[in-house]
């Protein structure tokens, strides 16, 4: 029965199974392959052994892009973390109507490049409502820009929100009107009730949220900053595009690619870690 | 006026629903006494609590404890201490830090705390527990500790919320026996919602059954047993519900503006004759109850001796005993 039962899960994931190694695994293989290899697409790869790692780490642009990725991530993370908190708790206090709601997660379904085509408008200088409040380029700023790809991004709190607000539903409220007999204020329900208890599901988020955060990156600052001003927005997967696609570099693309990988699994292994010290032992 | 818990014309309506959740519920619990309310599910008896806890605002009547007024008064100023379901505690703290919550929220010095929460475990027996989780806890201990939380406050009347519907019957039963014994020490009194009947009259000195926000008796689950105030009350009390006949079916005579009487199964026997079928009978072990189809269809349980009894025979019946009801249902005495 039991061996059956497998054979069947394994024959319905054998498609995807499939699929994913063809285009996600064996991809990803080769391409840490050509991390060690000086390669321009054109003339055959050449071994490089752990030169291209060593070239990359000594780039001042990497250290560049690292400094715009981590800006991004240590501020659009949290925003996106705690906006899709604070609207969560609206939303379940019942002062969030349904309308709302809607406009909350609308921008979740918009494709990243259309999003980015708006905020282009928005924050034109001549015409854009921002860039007229402003009085002034937006873009042309370091942290003007910075700012701008961490606004739009954050309007992709749809989904987060989403989740905080299942889980906060599936709190008893037994423990709320606890804490009300036992005369906490709404503030201390909420420091020492709602937020311990919604705890690892917040660190689940941010670190779903950095790794989405990664890929998030790249539209915006290509299409709407192009990494400018002086690589301000420069973030690591728009620094592997433009080394591997446009400067035609694919060795040390490649070599990047791996760097922007595992330092995303460290970020996220690092946050498991915290969601299992922070939930309550059993 | 009662040093316990007394609520007067006491009405409340959500503001969603036209019809009042609780409607003009006047009450009263002497220190030392358990009131068992009872009611099916949207009867009002939890929002009847969650109005003596201060967790809810009447819409008109007032909430006494310890004799003082505290209609007005937020949760925590009232001296209350309130077990809900399962015993809910905070998953995330430990068993020192649920019981001292209240202290901790109000700012009281930790050692003032320390003391207090040792001393009130100490008294429950679970001074062990106090570095443990929720999780980590048996379904009795769970029980304590909340009990405990409770404790802590001295308060003057304790608010249970259905607290044992989560345990298996096993545990109930134990539970409940050592609730019993918490809940009457030191003279406090102690309003137990619950929506079984059985646990009602095992657990409360007297009963008050609510019935779509309505207080429809209140008395001890003798009275409410040997005479329900109405037709509901008779059919939602014991074991097995009271049969309602017309005196007619019964065969007994009644007096002018008796519509129906109740009958109990031990109060019938069983007579020669074939008017009744019997349709199903109920083997309990330590009693035998059959259920007849009179011939107007009227169905009447009846405690049998006999253990020929089958599905399908036809018998006679007597009834010795009655309670007559008026046509609204209303008990004639």
């Amino acid at each position: 029965m039991r061996s059956r039962y497998r054979r069947g899960t394994l024959l319905l994931g054998a498609p995807f199974a499939l699929g994913a190694l063809l285009l996600v695994v064996g991809p990803a293989v080769v391409t840490a392959g050509y991390a060690f290899t000086s390669y321009d697409g054109l003339s055959p790869a050449e071994w490089n052994g752990l030169q291209t790692f060593r070239d990359v780490l000594a780039d001042p642009e990497l250290h560049a892009s690292l400094r715009s990725t981590g800006v991004f991530l240590a501020l659009a993370v949290p925003v996106r973390v705690l906006g899709g908190l604070l609207l969560a708790l609206l939303a379940q206090s019942g002062r969030l109507s349904g309308a709302t709601r809607t406009a909350v997660f609308a921008p979740a379904v918009l494709p990243d490049p259309a999003t980015a085509l708006i905020w282009l408008w928005v924050v034109n200088p001549l015409y854009g409502p921002l860039g007229l409040v402003l009085d002034g380029p937006v873009l042309v700023d370091r942290w003007g820009a910075r700012l701008t790809v961490v606004a739009l991004s954050v309007f992709a709190l749809g989904e987060g929100f989403l989740v905080t607000l299942a889980a906060r539903r599936e709190l008893p409220p037994e423990l709320d009107e606890l804490a009300r007999v036992e005369g906490a204020s709404a503030w201390q329900r909420l420091r020492r009730v709602t937020l311990p208890l919604l705890a690892p599901v917040l660190l689940l988020l941010a670190a779903r949220d950095v790794l989405a955060s990664m890929t998030m990156a790249l539209v915006p600052t290509l299409l709407l900053t192009r990494g400018g001003p002086l690589d301000a927005t420069k973030t690591l997967p728009l620094l592997v595009y433009e080394r591997g696609f446009r400067e035609g570099e694919l060795g040390e693309g490649a070599a990047l690619a791996v760097l922007t990988l595992l330092l995303g699994l460290a970020a996220f292994a690092v946050a498991l870690l915290a969601v299992r010290l922070l939930r309550p032992r059993h | 006026m009662t040093q316990g818990l007394a609520v007067e014309q006491l009405s409340f309506a959500y503001a969603a629903e036209g019809r009042p959740a609780l409607a003009d519920v006047s009450l009263s619990v002497e220190p030392g006494e358990v009131l068992a309310v009872v009611g099916p599910s949207g009867s009002g008896k939890s929002t009847l609590l969650r109005l003596v806890a201060g967790l809810l605002t009447p819409t008109s009547g007032t909430v006494r404890l310890g004799g003082v007024d505290v209609t007005g008064s937020s949760p925590e100023r009232r001296p209350v201490g309130m077990v809900f379901q399962g015993f809910a505690l905070f998953p995330h703290l430990s068993v020192a830090a649920n019981v001292g919550f209240g202290l901790t929220v109000r700012r009281t010095p930790r050692a003032d705390r320390d003391r207090r929460v040792a001393e009130v475990a100490g008294r429950l027996g679970i001074g062990h527990l106090l570095e443990r989780r929720p999780g980590q806890l048996s379904g009795g201990e769970r029980q304590r500790v909340a009990l405990a939380r409770a404790l802590l406050r001295e308060p003057v009347a304790f608010l249970l919320d259905e607290p044992l519907s989560a345990l298996d019957p096993v545990l109930r039963t134990a539970a409940r026996r050592d609730l019993d014994e918490v809940l009457r020490a030191d003279g406090r009194c102690a309003l137990h919602v619950t929506h079984d009947q059985v646990e009602a009259m095992t657990l409360g000195d007297r009963v008050a059954l609510l019935r779509e926000g309505r207080l429809e008796q209140v008395g001890t689950p003798r009275e409410l047993y040997d005479s329900p105030a109405t037709t509901y009350v008779a059919t939602f009390v014991g074991t097995h519900a009271m049969s309602l006949l017309s005196p007619a079916e019964a065969g007994v005579g009644v007096p002018a503006g008796i519509a129906t009487v109740g009958v109990r199964a031990e109060h019938v026997t069983l007579a020669a004759g074939d008017d009744a079928e019997v349709v199903a009978v109920e083997d309990l072990g330590h009693e035998r109850v059959a259920e007849l189809a009179l011939p107007t269809g009227t169905r009447l349980r009846v405690r049998v001796d006999r253990d020929d009894l089958r599905r399908g025979d036809r018998t006679g019946f007597l009834v010795r005993e009655h309670t007559c009801f008026d046509a609204g249902g209303a008990r004639v005495p």
